[in-house]
């Protein structure tokens, strides 16, 4: 009996991992836009997973784009999400590519893996477009803030807060990842410069607020003297960490969550300062409109850089401005946390790049009632630098990749 | 009661006695580990420390308690990190909005429905709990990302967030909700007749059904409270991260099943005891916050704490198995 039931066991795990590893990524695809006589430009947005604010945020707005005139009529627009498995997005992309596609736009899941699949859009004419995570082969062009400078510009701003010295924790990200890596390597060049700082704990909570609460409580345990948090995405969590520890509030750097900025606002007299930096959803629509430019001969080929660099967000405690979601057009960089929920990544905003969008359409995939496409400033196009093994196939990581931008932050004198 | 079901109530008693002093092991040995993590930083092994480790154990051993019933019984429950994920989307959603007791009751009684339809999968349609809490994992998490289409809505209920982050007495409430569910758990699995009859059918199925237990019943039962629990670790959850995601619940499917496992209850069912349960959480966490502690990196502790589940569950329990299986067989076989 026993023995039945344990082998019942062994087959049962067995099948459990077999069937984990087939589970079905569910899709969909629309297309869109009134029945026109000229031809229409054949895009597809590939998602990776899309359970989750920000992805669905990203995709929401590309689509809300690809209803706005006159995309609308131009745009025969198809969406298809891959899930987090790589042999899926790649034979979803060798799909697309068969199937006529004029430009991908994709949420990539790894940076070298696609490599192979964007050689084969290339060789068809395919213009591939990756927002937010990036591929190393030049072929594709990359739309990322990834090199614009996250980690050493936070990391900067909270030695200065600590007066350059002080114990501090690091909340990173997925260990691993391109992304994560870049981030903490960045962080930890600004940390080495200054003997007074001692990063005393570090800790993975895969960008999520809950498990970061968690992580932090578990660090303040350990280190109850910490002086300053240094966080990627959930440092929503690390705040509530400090609250329900009963811990004086300190400095703490972090990403875009709602719930981050409006602690910034309504407990910075209580201690907490902070700013709110990160990765902008807007990305994906402003890689869709880029493609449209190629792709309408707006801009020239050889004009478009392979690595465009997607401006990093930074709002520092005083700066955070609560809007109204309901009156989109007057702006604000947070919203009320009763309409909003706190892992929405709060900004949005770009007018400069994707003047098209609003809150709706990052919600709901809404197109702005009124607004119509705005071409982009070609001058307002920045080169991202090449980076090994994140963005580009060259060997020789650039001497300054983490400099400072002055606009943001000046370094302090170490104490 | 007939004499046979008062023989199979009597033969699965010696086994909880036995496991008592592996019971205390786990809590001695989770004591000593907080003086001796001075070791690894001065700053571990203070009431902060522990205050920290219980606020977080107290989730897990909500969770805890309902997988242990279901494994108590023989089977196993994989899909309470998607019940948790949907409680916790349907708690901002819902109740966030407008807070009732109806609401309130209406979202448990979803997940209790889903444990239901799971009981009913295993025992009517003989689906092996495996694959039946897996699909139903993966209904569940679907049915979530589609209502929520990856944002989650809502907001916190309030009474949620005054709970988990409130205090009593000095005492933060996630606290003193981990000794009450301590109490209420260790009681309703040990001395009520849904309790005993669990352990009955985990035992030995033919005997219980014989002895007049409704077994199929039993097992819908320890599936529906699986669920339930799931449920309110879900609302729990909401009130401690201040918001639901739709992977709030993926940090407990494993856990889940580890603490009932390291707590001294047997995988194959029929035996256990709910404050081993309790004392493995509390000793897993703060096996995890003294791997954080020290400052090694994250493949490093994933890997020290697997090794030490492992160690813990192969070596030290072995040898009270064995004098607990001892206690076990003389008077049961004959």
């Amino acid at each position: 009996m026993r023995s039945a039931k344990r082998s019942l066991v062994a087959i049962a795990a067995t099948a459990l991992l077999s069937l984990v590893a087939c589970a079905p990524p569910s899709s969909n695809s629309s297309s869109n836009g009134a029945a026109g006589g000229t031809k229409k430009y054949k895009i597809y947005l590939d998602l990776s997973y899309s359970g989750n604010a920000w992805s669905n945020a990203a995709a929401n707005m590309i689509q809300a784009l690809a209803k706005t005139p006159p995309y609308n009529q131009q745009v025969e627009f198809h969406k298809i999400i891959s899930g987090a498995d790589i042999a899926k997005q790649i034979s979803d992309l060798q799909s697309m590519i068969n199937s006529g596609a004029d430009a991908i736009i994709c949420y990539p899941l790894s940076p070298k893996a696609l490599n192979g699949v964007v050689n084969q859009a290339a060789a068809k004419g395919v213009k591939m477009f990756f927002y937010d995570g990036t591929v190393t082969s030049p072929k594709a062009y990359n739309v990322s803030y990834i090199t614009a400078g996250f980690g050493q510009n936070s990391a900067q701003y909270l030695v200065n807060k600590l007066g350059g010295k002080g114990k501090i924790f690091m909340n990173s990200g997925v260990s691993g990842t391109a992304t994560d890596t870049i981030h903490n390597e960045a962080a930890k060049s600004v940390f080495a410069k200054y003997p007074g700082i001692k990063v005393v704990s570090q800790y993975w909570s895969n960008w999520d607020a809950v498990q970061s609460k968690t992580n932090t409580l578990k660090a303040l345990a350990a280190n109850p003297d910490v002086d300053g948090i240094w966080s990627q995405d959930g440092e929503y969590g690390v705040v509530q960490a400090l609250q329900q520890a009963g811990h004086k509030l300190i400095p703490v750097t972090g990403e875009m969550s709602n719930g981050y900025r409006n602690q910034l606002l309504t407990l910075h007299d209580k201690g907490l300062v902070g700013v709110s930096s990160g990765s902008a959803p807007t990305v994906g629509a402003y890689a869709f409109k880029l493609a449209m430019e190629l792709l309408t001969g707006r801009i020239k080929e050889g004009d478009l850089p392979h690595n465009t660099e997607f401006p990093l967000p930074w709002v520092p405690y005083d700066q955070v401005k609560v809007g109204d979601p309901l009156k989109p057009a007057a702006g604000g960089n947070t919203w009320p946390l009763d309409k909003v929920p706190p892992v929405f990544a709060a900004g949005i905003y770009y007018p400069d790049l994707v003047p098209e969008i609003n809150y709706d359409s990052a919600i709901n995939g809404n197109p702005v009632p009124g607004a119509t496409i705005k071409p982009i400033d070609p001058t307002k196009i920045v080169k991202a630098p090449d980076v090994p093994e994140i963005n580009s196939d060259t060997k020789t990581k650039p001497a300054d990749l983490f400099k400072l931008n002055p606009e943001f932050v000046k370094p302090i004198d170490a104490p | 009661m007939t004499a046979i079901s008062a023989h199979s109530v009597r033969r699965s008693l010696p086994a909880l006695s036995g496991q008592t002093g592996y019971i205390l092991l786990l809590f001695g040995v989770t004591a000593l580990l907080m003086p001796l993590s001075r070791f690894v930083s001065p700053s571990l092994g203070s009431w902060s420390t522990v205050s920290a480790i219980l606020v977080i154990s107290s989730m897990l051993v909500l969770v805890g308690f309902g997988q242990g019933l279901v494994i108590l019984v023989g089977e196993l429950d994989l899909s309470i990190a998607s019940v948790i994920a949907l409680t916790g989307v349907l708690t901002t959603a819902w109740l966030g909005e407008s807070p009732s007791l109806v609401t309130f009751l209406e979202i448990l009684a979803i997940a209790v429905l889903i444990g239901v339809l799971n009981g009913i999968g295993v025992t009517v349609l003989k689906v092996p709990s495996f694959i039946m809490t897996l699909g139903s994992q993966l209904i569940v998490a679907g049915i979530a990302l589609g209502y929520t289409k990856g944002t989650v809505p809502g907001t916190t209920p309030r009474f949620l967030g005054d709970l988990m982050l409130g205090k009593v007495l000095g005492v933060p409430t996630p606290i003193l909700l981990l000794i009450g569910i301590a109490v209420v758990g260790f009681v309703i699995q040990r001395y009520t007749v849904f309790g005993r009859r669990l352990y009955a059918v985990g035992g030995n199925r033919a005997t219980a059904a014989i002895a007049g237990v409704h077994v199929n019943r039993m097992i819908v039962g320890a599936f529906a409270v699986s669920s339930l629990c799931a449920a309110l670790t879900g609302m729990l959850l909401v009130g401690y991260g201040g918001g639901a995601t739709l992977g709030m619940g993926d940090g407990y499917f494993l856990p889940s099943i580890a603490v009932v496992v390291v707590g001294g209850s047997s995988i194959l069912g029929g035996r256990g005891n709910y404050l081993g349960t309790v004392a493995a959480t509390i000793f897993l966490q703060t096996i995890s916050t003294l791997i954080q502690a020290l400052g090694i990196s994250q493949g490093w502790q994933t890997f020290i704490y697997g090794c030490l589940i492992i160690a813990v569950v192969g070596l030290l329990k072995r040898d009270l198995a064995t004098k607990a299986g001892r206690l076990l067989t003389r008077p049961g076989k004959s």
